[in-house]
């Protein structure tokens, strides 16, 4: 952890630091009309407050709004009658909706999943030591997070078309009974999109994993070289360990923006053929700004922060809990 | 040392992984070109240029990418002012529920977008920030200030005290000091923060899809989701547009790679 450096600097203030306390204790009005510890200090609250204001009204506000929202069943236009927990009701009652969890739960494996055992996989590649040229393919293979989604799914609807390159190299590699029509097709669509999210979202997890790999120390690779473990010992043995925290991170992150999945599959199919691909952020969607279900779509939206919260503090206290053991 | 072996497997697993991602790319650009092919073959004299022009021309990406540079500037300035101050008071002052209110502003962090678009869309509509620009950088810095503060706050403790304190002696006031002392140290850290907000801005698609709905002040990323639904079957014309979407972000990313990624690197292990 990097504490060395700012301890190091601390003990070199011995130098400074008298100068500092004399300043404390000499007079003139510059010095004196100062604050110190005794009376409570105002001005810290001031650099806060524009944050707080900003964050207050923008985002407090409509999180408590749609709280309330989720009990009613407000139109977006005329009064907002009272609806209780129906609302909640209907999100596991309600078919579409269901098939949006039920789909959600296959992203899980495409955005988080994968990426995060792809993402392992290079970063340790990448990280080993005594590889030169590392520097392009961490930059390349980070480029997908880089690009918009729109731009991101431009390019997958062009190689993946019915006479696009995919299935034109497919039948002239003789495999023509493997073409299909990736985007229309209720069977393989959604995982289709889902592999484009494992595209985008592998070189974030790689970067983090870099990164959690150049903060083990170097002697426990030395220690392991020494005891003759294997490439793939080593791996097990010193890098996944060392990468506890990086991978809590990695899986809240990605397990979270499965849950949010939105903009590559409204843009391709809108949840389509059919309601195939449709996820709770496109049910969403379609609930507030298409058919005016405001209270429906406010309690899928809370739905969806709680679900995030509760991610967030199970894998946080899994991975806390395995290093307290 | 690696093995012989072991290098070379390295290098072509890598060279795979890098040609998933490369290829993808490079056939976008390639059938931007509008390549006609001959027997099978392409011809290569047959690329050219036009169907940037065209795609510039029929999807008003100009506008679209105007747009995008607005609102990308100025939440990337809105969150770097409210960010600065925050973080420096977080990471350097005293503070009494100092602690609470930064937790509270963390758990910002972890609000999705879906969480808040909805009652967001109805208060625009009565603030009158709807489909303006003010609107989409008031919502898209809410959004991005709590990762600043707390970015920046993590660099700010950084500083060695005795580097503030001995400004302090020289006469000058905490703002001064984070102003010309603090912030010039931290450039590398701001720097990071912005690019990272700027892309964010810039990529962006379900804030402008529900806040902008007047086609003249959309994002770029906006348009050309519109020109791909519209011109769907054009695939060359929608591949140049994608380009010119693209394309200030990935010679920004060339540009900054270096420092970008370093940053990241750097703030993923304190995270």
């Amino acid at each position: 952890m990097p504490s060395t450096a700012p301890d190091v600097l601390l003990t070199d203030a011995g130098l400074v630091r008298p100068a500092s306390v004399a300043a404390g204790i000499a007079p003139g009005p510059a010095v004196a009309s100062r604050p110190r510890r005794r009376k409570t200090d105002l001005w810290p609250y001031l650099y806060v407050l524009p944050v707080l204001a900003v964050f207050g009204v923008f985002l407090l506000v409509p999180l408590v709004q749609g709280i309330w929202y989720s009990f009613t069943s407000w139109d977006g236009i005329g009064p907002a009658p009272w609806a209780g927990l129906s609302n909640y009701i209907s999100i596991w009652t309600n078919p579409v909706m269901r098939e949006g969890l039920a789909n959600t739960g296959v992203l899980v494996l495409f955005y988080a999943g994968a990426p995060i055992v792809a993402g392992l996989f290079t970063a340790a590649l990448i990280g080993r030591r005594g590889m030169r040229g590392m520097g392009f393919y961490r930059t390349v293979l980070f480029l997908p997070q880089v690009l918009s989604s729109v731009v991101v799914i431009v390019i997958w609807r062009l190689l993946l078309a019915p006479a696009g390159p995919v299935n034109q190299s497919l039948g002239a590699m003789g495999l023509g009974f493997l073409r299909a029509d990736w985007l229309g097709s209720f069977s393989i669509t959604l995982d289709v999109l889902g592999l484009i999210g494992s595209w985008v979202a592998f070189g974030f997890c790689m970067l983090l994993f870099l990164a959690g790999i150049q903060a083990i120390p170097t002697e426990l690779y030395d220690a392991a070289k020494v005891d003759g473990a294997s490439p793939v010992r080593e791996f097990f043995a010193v890098t996944l360990p060392g990468l506890r925290g990086q991978m809590a991170v990695a899986m809240t992150l990605s397990v979270i923006g499965a849950f949010q999945a939105f903009d590559i599959i409204w843009l391709v199919t809108q949840g389509g053929p059919g309601t195939s691909s449709v996820t709770p952020a496109i049910n969403l969607y379609n609930d507030a700004f298409v058919s005016q279900n405001v209270g429906a779509a406010a309690a899928m939206g809370v739905v969806m922060l709680g679900a995030s919260l509760v991610v967030t503090l199970v894998i946080v206290r899994l991975v806390e809990g395995r290093r307290n053991a | 040392m690696l093995s012989r072996f072991e290098r070379m497997t390295n290098y072509a697993v890598l060279t795979v992984c890098a040609v998933t991602v490369l290829v993808p790319v490079v056939l976008l650009v390639f059938l931007a070109m509008g390549p006609t092919y001959g027997g099978g073959i392409v011809e290569f004299s047959s690329l050219h240029l036009g169907n940037f022009v065209r795609a510039w021309n029929a999807g008003d990406l100009g506008t679209g990418l105007l747009n995008s540079a607005i609102y990308s500037v100025c939440t990337v300035m809105a969150t770097a002012l409210l960010a600065i101050p925050a973080g420096y008071a977080f990471g350097t002052m005293r503070m009494r529920g100092g602690q609470v209110l930064f937790v509270v502003l963390l758990v910002g962090m972890m609000v999705p977008v879906t969480a808040v678009i909805v009652p967001m869309y109805y208060d625009f509509l009565s603030w009158h920030l709807l489909g303006n620009y003010g609107g989409l950088v008031a919502a898209n810095t809410a959004l991005s200030v709590s990762f600043g503060v707390f970015w920046m706050r993590s660099f700010f403790r950084t500083v060695p005290s005795p580097v503030l304190e001995s400004a302090t002696v020289d006469g000058a006031t905490r703002w001064g000091t984070l102003w010309r002392v603090c912030v010039p140290m931290g450039r590398p850290a701001v720097t990071v923060m912005g690019l990272l907000v700027f892309m964010w801005t810039w990529n962006g698609y379900l804030l402008p899809l529900v806040l902008v709905p007047s086609s003249a002040m959309q994002p770029g990323a906006l348009m050309l989701g519109n020109f791909q639904q519209r011109y769907g079957t054009e695939y060359s014309l929608m591949a140049a547009g994608a380009v010119i979407l693209a394309l200030p972000i990935v010679v920004g990313y060339v540009v900054f790679q270096r420092r970008l990624i370093a940053g990241i690197l750097s703030g993923a292990v304190k995270g």
